[in-house]
């Protein structure tokens, strides 16, 4: 093989396994951002069940007391919070899923482009055919 | 490599037409188009094969819709296997209708009526479902009856993978929904968040020892990995035709399986193409037109290739593959002849590709991928005298002898079949040929036998000269 051919494979080979390590990296993201989401979650519900009028609550590494409904409301913006980062990571996966495909010479794989149908249609749908 | 979610794609159900290309696994191609000379079953035929393939190209691609293509060649020469090969190459995603020119002539429904369920049936319409599911393995139920009988439970559910855990509240109808399925600790289960449906998916394999005995039904799965709650995304391709039947008729997955779908009113398919369009302009869904082969395409009459012409213009239409052995023929329906028995204005829209006979090199090819496929082992020899019998009577004949010879090598209680076998049979049945000669001199033997000098059998099926003429016209068979 001569030098240039060389320097193509390498050069083809680095730039695919720099896209597959983003992509790996974007998998190992999402399980801790839905761990996160799982104990905001049960922290949220723990203190909406207490009955006490205050609540202990870590922020950083600081253990503070407050009012219940502070607590509550600083929860549900984490919740947001990580909700909007969970759907950011996935349209992101999904467009460099396609740039690793097209990089390997293979076409976009086939829905990309499609939004989900609405629930009611898409049931509709089930309901009658062998989906 | 990975994937970011689970991308699955679900396949249609294919009409396959006939037995004797069960060999064929795809076109045979390299990546560049040019044609192997034996691969995935396909032997020669090299010009047809690589046209086939841009053929499928065009398919892929999907911008392009309403071609017209038309396989002509001499009997046996490879149309309805390049259809097949096609049909294969094309995938699981992109509809295929496979149909004989004849099959319109149905009682129940009228010509173009059939024409236009079997277009319909190629053009498909690609959609997406999106869910959010908690997929993990139950680590422990606790479920809280109330101690009076009445009243609500309360339960808490303990989930993880392989990476994380997590606990949730039950309400009571999703604690009603556990303990429905029977659901323990050590199952793996996933929770639709939109429906609240539980689906217990097995067992986990890290619990497989808990018991010395198992239920038949246990299945056993890997506990999950990753995270609990993940998107899911599903594509699936619908025909139009299944969804015409949905709307005319209040039972319309019946109609789908027993096939009894009857007349779709023109108004149906006209709110379906409105709605389909219009999920199309939302970007909800995709419009995959796909192939429709019509077989012995010189079957159809002069009004449904006029309605084909029409049809093909519009820009939803399918690729239709049409495929003919006939050569100038008169049209059904009409008293004109014309090449192939098809109108000129349609011949016009269409691009033709020949298929040509095989040579003797690519007919024992043949011969040897369908001894492989009927699982039948032949001696070089016998192998030999089988394409010579081939090339001097017809290839369909030799591969019926190939089971044949099969049987009676068996019989005999050998596991190869040798020259003998192959002549025995050879004497046994009769093609064609020497069936037409015996007809002709023991004729007065025959009933109803009423051949004269000067009227000739042409190509397809001699015999008896005196049978309805259902409109079939003088078939000559296609010289070159």
């Amino acid at each position: 093989m001569s030098n240039t051919e060389v320097d193509k494979s390498i050069e083809l080979i680095s730039k695919t396994e720099e896209l597959a390590d983003k992509i790996l990296a974007n998998k190992h993201e999402l399980t801790v951002m839905d761990k996160r989401r799982q104990e905001t979650r049960e922290a949220l519900r723990l203190v909406e069940k207490s009955e006490e009028k205050k609540a202990w609550i870590t922020i950083g590494s600081m253990l503070v007391k407050m009012p219940k409904d502070k607590a509550v409301e600083l929860l549900k913006k984490d919740q947001q919070q990580i909700e909007k980062e969970i759907n950011l990571i996935y349209s992101e996966q999904k467009v460099l899923v396609n740039k690793h495909r097209d990089l390997e010479f293979k076409s976009p794989f086939s829905g990309t482009n499609i939004k989900a149908l609405d629930r009611h249609e898409f049931n509709a749908l089930k309901a009658n055919l062998h989906l | 490599m990975t994937e970011a979610e689970k991308i699955e794609v679900r396949d249609i159900t294919r009409i396959e037409r006939i037995g004797a290309h069960s060999h064929i696994r795809g076109l045979g191609l390299d990546d560049v188009l040019e044609a192997r000379a034996v691969s995935q079953g396909m032997v020669g035929q090299k010009d047809a094969r690589r046209a086939a393939g841009v053929v499928v190209q065009m398919v892929r691609e999907g911008k392009i819709a309403g071609r017209c293509i038309l396989l002509a060649g001499e009997p046996s020469t490879g149309k309805t296997a390049i259809a097949v090969g096609m049909a294969q190459a094309l995938g699981t995603e992109t509809p295929f209708t496979s149909m004989s020119g004849s099959e319109i002539y149905s009682l129940e429904m009228s010509k173009t009526e059939a024409l236009s369920q079997a277009l319909r049936k190629s053009i498909g319409v690609r959609i997406k479902e999106e869910t959010e599911i908690i997929e993990g393995e139950v680590v422990e139920i606790q479920i809280e009856r109330p101690a009076t009988g009445t009243g609500q439970k309360v339960g808490k559910v303990t989930l993880k993978t392989t990476e994380m855990e997590t606990n949730y509240d039950l309400g009571n109808k999703i604690i009603e929904c556990f303990m429905k399925e029977k659901i323990q600790a050590g199952d793996v289960i996933t929770i639709d968040k939109a429906s609240g449906k539980v689906n217990k998916l097995g067992r986990s394999f890290t619990r497989a020892r808990d018991y010395d005995a198992t239920g038949a039904q246990t299945r056993f799965v890997q506990c999950p990995e990753g995270e609990l709650q993940k998107r899911k995304e599903v594509v699936h391709t619908v025909t139009l035709h299944e969804i015409d039947v949905i709307n005319s008729r209040t039972h319309g997955f019946l109609a789908l399986f027993s096939g009894d779908t009857g007349e779709i009113k023109q108004e149906v398919r006209d709110q379906i193409n409105n709605k389909v369009l219009e999920w199309r302009e939302e970007g909800k869904a995709e419009i995959n037109p796909g192939v429709l082969f019509i077989d012995e395409v010189h079957m159809l009459d002069i009004e449904c290739f006029s309605y084909l012409n029409r049809a093909l213009e519009s820009d939803m239409a399918p690729v239709v593959v049409m495929a003919t052995n006939r050569g100038i023929t008169r049209i059904r329906g009409t008293n004109y002849r014309s090449p192939h028995g098809i109108p000129i204005d349609l011949l016009d829209r269409m691009i033709i590709i020949r298929t040509v006979p095989y040579s003797e090199k690519e007919v024992k090819e043949i011969l040897k991928i369908r001894c492989e496929e009927e699982d039948c082992v032949m001696h070089p020899d016998a192998l030999t005298i089988l394409t010579r019998i081939a090339t001097d009577t017809s290839l369909r004949y030799a591969i019926q002898l190939i089971t044949t010879a099969n049987l009676v090598c068996r019989r005999r209680k050998a596991t190869e079949v040798n020259t003998e076998d192959v002549k025995k049979v050879y004497s046994l049945f009769l093609d064609e040929n020497r069936s037409s000669k015996i007809l002709k001199e023991y004729q007065d033997d025959y009933m109803f036998s009423e051949i004269t000098e000067k009227e000739e059998d042409f190509g397809i099926g001699g015999g008896s000269k005196r049978r309805l003429d259902i409109g079939a016209g003088d078939a000559e068979a296609m010289e070159h």
